[in-house]
């Protein structure tokens, strides 16, 4: 007779086995935000810096940040981005699974196939955004898969709430509604799985356009962390997002956490830490989210296209950077704008703005204590760095 | 298992040798949250656990657990928001047999008793599972965690988790006895 505690410790037991590539690159993220940690600490002019953190490296020999301090802050900007770039903000990451399916058996209902077809190719080559998601809920939503994808450099863009309706209207069980029109691919589905789904959306675009054309081999593992299961039968606008970017895995893609609540409950959720400070680029949603907030928002970003202030339904055409600052994770959005273009603006806006969040965080409400949140509840009064 | 990461009880706050910590635990962390969300995401989890230790050294206080507690401890929140996706993967593992996880991903265990169906009924058993025994049972069976430190990583009392651990085993054991179960998987899957 096998006891259920032998079972239960050969349960998945061939993942466990030590990957020495994976724990190099874990790491190196970790140093990552160990030296980004010190040169924001030394950019802010500290001269206590405190004890020196160390991370062994590969060699074997543990390294400080101190002696690169001048360095490091000759090379900041950089290692802001890279930093950024290399993992330190690794959060639910965008993976690369193969999800390309070969064949379909789920049967589709598309809609007529709009005008401008042939364009799809080019224009969905160049995918910089897209996303799976599942508003969850109640049913009809419940049962509902929803993808997106669209081309941020496209002019005209369809809007979450024409999604959100395109699904509303979708057929019973077991269809695949499929549109393309303005740079923008939208198809629903219901009463199947996520790679039933997936499966069919990819025949789908072959038996219009000849080939698959979206970008399956990135698409998001993590794509169910970024339901809001209490905003199902919400508008996008309830929904506010943290945002992060990983070049590494993902290199012209963004993505994005999206929740109702405060930045605050965010900042609890996801970010681990104390309350984000992100600069909004616009939307009803944000000022919402960080009303009453103890999060900062430093400041509205510029237009960058010619839609209308105000509407927040182009969460799916930000871009986002995020960093780092004194222990804190700052991000930056744009909405319209490509990659590049945010890089750009955040390296020409770097000086003052580091310098405004200095000013504008360097009081954080000593009363909130997150070492709950980090398991370390009741060990020595809460003390992070960003308070030092 | 090692057990490492030293710390400096002279320095104020006490100061944790990071180093020396990664070392000693990095791998039975990422070991752990690859059984629990796969070794991509484990990659994740376990540097998001290390990063927040690294700013959170100085609340490290080794009178209330070990390292590797405080350590799991922060491991156990951050996999908690990933618990759709673990979710998910043990359902489709119930459903279809497979593990998303394992298939074609990683060799299987050598000499491995477990079977199958006994995987299905695991991974039953631990999707429908309170989050709170969930955590607890496989601190205890994955993480090799004792008692001592799963209470003091999870900040509940030892009798909690003796409880805990008996409540949890009893209902994987009840479902691996489950003959149904064997009439349900089709056996060569």
């Amino acid at each position: 007779m096998i006891d259920e505690l032998t079972i239960l410790r050969e349960f998945r037991a061939e993942l466990a086995v030590v990957d020495a590539a994976a724990l190099e690159r874990i790491r190196a993220t970790v140093q990552g935000v160990v030296e980004l940690d010190a040169v924001q600490r030394a950019g802010r002019g500290d001269d206590d810096l405190g004890e020196p953190v160390y991370v062994a490296r590969p060699n074997g020999h543990a390294g400080s940040s101190r002696p690169r301090r001048h360095r490091l802050l000759a090379v900041a900007a950089a290692v802001a981005i890279v930093a950024v770039a290399a993992g330190a903000l690794a959060w639910n990451g965008l993976r690369d699974e193969t999800g390309v399916a070969n064949s379909s058996s789920a049967p589709l209902i598309a809609d007529p196939a709009p005008a401008g077809l042939d364009l799809m190719g080019p224009i969905f080559g160049s995918i910089e955004s897209h996303t799976v998601y599942t508003p969850g809920g109640d049913p009809p939503l419940g049962e509902m898969l929803s993808l997106a994808a669209m081309d941020i450099s496209s002019p005209k863009r369809t809007s979450r709430e024409e999604v959100v309706r395109r699904t509303m209207s979708a057929g019973d069980f077991h269809e695949v509604a499929f549109s393309v029109d303005d740079g923008y691919l939208a198809a629903t589905g219901r009463g199947m799985s996520q790679d039933e789904f997936i499966e069919a959306v990819t025949q789908a675009t072959v038996d219009r356009l000849g080939r698959p054309t979206l970008p399956w081999s990135a698409r998001p593992a993590g794509w169910s962390e970024w339901i809001n299961p209490d905003a199902a039968d919400s508008t996008f606008d309830e929904r506010i997002g943290v945002a992060y970017f990983d070049e590494s895995r993902y290199p012209t893609g963004i993505s994005w956490q999206q929740w109702s609540g405060s930045v605050d409950d965010l900042a609890r959720t996801i970010e681990l830490e104390l309350p984000i400070v992100e600069i909004c680029g616009r939307g009803a949603a944000c000022e919402a989210a960080t009303e009453g907030s103890s999060a900062t928002v430093l400041g509205r970003w510029p237009e960058v296209d010619d839609e209308p202030v105000g509407e927040s339904d182009h969460l799916a055409t930000r871009m986002v950077l995020t960093w780092l600052e004194d222990g804190r994770r700052i991000t930056i959005s744009s909405f319209g704008s490509s990659l590049q273009e945010l890089y750009e603006i955040a390296r020409s806006l770097r000086p003052s703005t580091w310098e405004e969040i200095e000013e504008l965080t360097a009081d954080p409400d000593p009363t909130v204590d997150t070492t709950r949140d980090l398991g370390t509840t009741e060990t020595t009064g809460g003390s992070m760095r960003s308070s030092d | 298992m090692r057990r490492g990461g030293q710390v400096d009880r002279e320095q104020s706050p006490p100061r944790l040798d990071l180093g020396a910590l990664f070392d000693a635990h990095a791998a039975t962390v990422y070991g752990y949250a690859a059984r629990r969300v796969g070794r991509d995401l484990a990659e994740d989890v376990t540097s998001e656990v290390f990063a927040a230790a690294v700013r959170s050294a100085a609340t490290f206080d080794p009178e209330r657990g070990t390292p590797i507690a405080w350590l799991m401890g922060i491991a156990t929140n951050v996999l908690a928001r990933h618990w759709r996706t673990e979710h998910r993967h043990l359902e489709t593992l119930e459903q279809v047999g497979s593990d998303p996880l394992t298939t074609a991903k990683v060799p299987a265990f050598d000499g491995a008793v477990i079977d199958a169906v006994h995987a299905r009924a695991v991974a039953s058993v631990l999707a429908e599972m309170p989050a709170a025994d969930r955590d607890t049972l496989t601190l205890f069976a994955w993480a090799d965690l004792s008692y001592d430190e799963i209470a003091a990583a999870l900040d509940v009392p030892v009798g909690t988790v003796r409880s805990r651990i008996a409540r949890a085993r009893e209902r994987v054991r009840d479902r691996l006895g489950d003959k149904s179960w064997e009439v349900e998987g089709d056996g060569h899957d």
